[in-house]
């Protein structure tokens, strides 16, 4: 991957590299409500749209429910649509998350991963998201600053794909990310114009063509339409291999569905996604030294889930350790392992591969190398002697 | 970077990083809250490298820590963690007992001081007393120059606050002081 100098990066936080990317993507309408938990992201747009530097519609709506129903509505006018929100807000948009998607809707949000109350908390965990998982939303994870800035570019050229017509959801780690400040490879207005030309919906609302959106159906036709989404879905992962070669020959930077490191003779596989997959990287690179073959596999497409593309990675592996920032209570594992153990399941590897699930980080609670370093050394080991591989979900980091 | 909610602690790490930028090094900067609000103890993190940054985690085992904060200054706590070979800056106008005592432990480490505050408040506010900090780091720790770091406070601030920030950082790289 080409990198450019430091001195010809851009400072900026995710947020800010976000928002930028919003205004490079030229948008029509945002519609977002500004309270914590927000991010910068909607502030900046909104000092854009103010200064004159993005012309867009700017809707101030008066809760995340309403910004996700003006999201809806503004994108099946044909316009391009973004908007961002981080926990609580994601929780409240819930309901509409269902209707942007099987209304087709393009929207482009940017998540900042965030904990859900209670105890109230404005930390980084990832069950905003994963409360809204099968809403029918593409998502993907990005580990630094650059892959957020890339991937709204991306995003909007793979949502508008009258072939997949699929709203996507870029999840950033809270506070991790999103305040993290870091240079930036930035694209000229030209590049990404010609990488992103204005939106040309096939249909949308027009009063000189009158069609029906949002219609009802009852048990004749809803399930088809259902069905519709997870065909949709199942058409992402090559559009988005697609879109990525075309900005691999724009930019030099290109991230697939997931982040690979080490993987190809690797026993213990670890797989993550968000800010720790680069601490986890360190990580590998630390265990390698010591002889341990460890490798890393980060989930950057979360949903669809890319099986095809995880697959080779882990088939000849000896074990999986997966990392969820976030919990399923009362479920036979967290949202991660479990997409995890039915994809090898059904590849029919569940008896060559044992996965430990570990569910860390919730409200912000950090995890350091040295932490990763020591779960993969343990289930390095057990491997080493042929022992039973620990089961069921462990909460890692708890106090005692 | 240890300090207060107010003090400017965030602003001066993403100011030290911005200027690592400028003199071709990578550079990730980002803030731990608490609770967001004025006079809260607030962490700060910066690292510095000639290669892209991987690791997000906060960090465990400082090469530099500086306290922006008179208070937090005197505390043994900010040197948790603190590389044998590491560099403190305090702002404060002399060293506490204990963090002399504490520091003595790792004779190869550096210890700094400058009262940054004294700094901050002839210059008719409290406000610049991260930027004297950030001159007196550049000073200790030889890490970025104060040219870089002007450049980046010349792209922050205008008029009369550009001014004094600047001025701030000048005697604070000036009067920093070794322990």
């Amino acid at each position: 991957m080409s990198l450019l100098q430091p001195k010809m990066l851009r400072p900026m936080s995710t947020s800010e590299a976000i928002a930028y990317a919003v205004k490079q993507a030229n948008v029509d309408v945002i519609a977002a409500y500004p309270i914590t938990p927000q991010t910068i992201i909607v502030e900046r747009l909104s000092e854009y749209v103010n200064n004159g530097e993005l012309d867009a519609e700017y809707v101030a709506v008066e809760s995340e429910h309403s910004a996700m129903s003006a999201c809806v509505a503004a994108s099946l006018t044909g316009a391009r649509v973004f908007t961002s929100t981080a926990s609580q807000g994601l929780a409240l948009m819930h309901e509409v998350l269902y209707v942007a998607s099987s209304l087709r809707c393009p929207i482009v949000m940017a998540i900042a991963n965030r904990a859900l109350s209670a105890p109230i908390n404005i930390h980084c965990d990832h069950s905003d998201v994963m409360g809204s998982r099968d809403a029918g939303w593409v998502h993907i994870f990005v580990e630094n600053g650059q892959q957020a800035y890339d991937r709204v570019f991306q995003a909007f050229r793979l949502a508008e794909d009258e072939d997949v017509l699929l709203p996507v959801g870029i999840n950033l780690d809270g506070f991790f990310l999103s305040h993290a400040v870091e240079g930036i490879a930035t694209i000229s207005d030209s590049k990404a114009a010609t990488f992103l030309p204005p939106r040309k919906a096939k249909y949308y609302v027009d009063s000189s063509m009158p069609m029906t959106f949002g219609a009802f159906a009852l048990p004749d036709w809803y399930f088809e339409i259902k069905h519709q989404v997870a065909i949709a879905m199942e058409k992402v992962p090559k559009k988005l291999e697609e879109v990525e070669k075309l900005y691999y020959q724009m930019t030099g930077r290109i991230y697939g569905h997931v982040g690979a490191y080490k993987t190809e003779d690797a026993e213990v596989g670890l797989v993550c996604a968000g800010s720790a997959a680069g601490t986890a990287k360190y990580a590998v690179s630390r265990l390698r030294e010591k002889g341990i073959k460890a490798g890393l596999l980060s989930i950057r497409l979360f949903r669809p889930f890319p099986v095809e593309s995880i697959l080779p990675h882990v088939k000849d592996m000896r074990a999986l350790v997966v990392m969820d920032r976030a919990m399923s209570p009362g479920a036979p594992s967290a949202p991660i392992g479990q997409d995890i153990k039915t994809m090898l399941y059904d590849a029919g590897l569940r008896r060559n591969i044992p996965v430990v699930n570990f569910v860390y980080g919730l409200g912000g609670r950090d995890i350091s190398a040295a932490e990763f370093e020591e779960i993969v050394t343990k289930v390095a080991k057990d491997v080493k002697a042929r022992r039973r591989i620990q089961r069921g979900t462990i909460y890692w980091g708890l106090r005692s | 970077m240890h300090g207060r909610g107010g003090q400017g602690v965030v602003t001066a790490a993403r100011l030290l990083a911005e200027a690592c930028l400028l003199e071709n090094k990578y550079s990730l900067s980002f803030p731990e809250f608490g609770p967001e609000r004025s006079g809260a103890p607030v962490r700060a993190y910066v690292r510095i490298s000639d290669e892209p940054i991987d690791v997000r985690s906060l960090v465990y085992d400082p090469e530099v820590v500086v306290s922006i904060d008179p208070k937090l200054s005197s505390s043994t706590e900010i040197l948790a963690g603190l590389d044998d070979e590491g560099i403190v800056v305090i702002n404060s106008r002399g060293v506490s007992e204990p963090l002399l005592e504490a520091i003595s432990s790792k004779p190869r480490a550096k210890l700094y001081y400058l009262d940054a505050r004294g700094i901050a408040l002839s210059l008719g506010d409290a406000r610049f007393e991260n930027s004297a900090m950030l001159g007196a780091v550049a000073k200790a720790t030889g890490i970025v120059s104060l040219g870089s770091l002007e450049s980046v406070l010349r792209t922050r601030f205008k008029g009369n606050v550009l001014e004094n920030n600047l001025k701030a950082m000048q005697l604070g790289y000036e009067r920093v002081g070794k322990a």
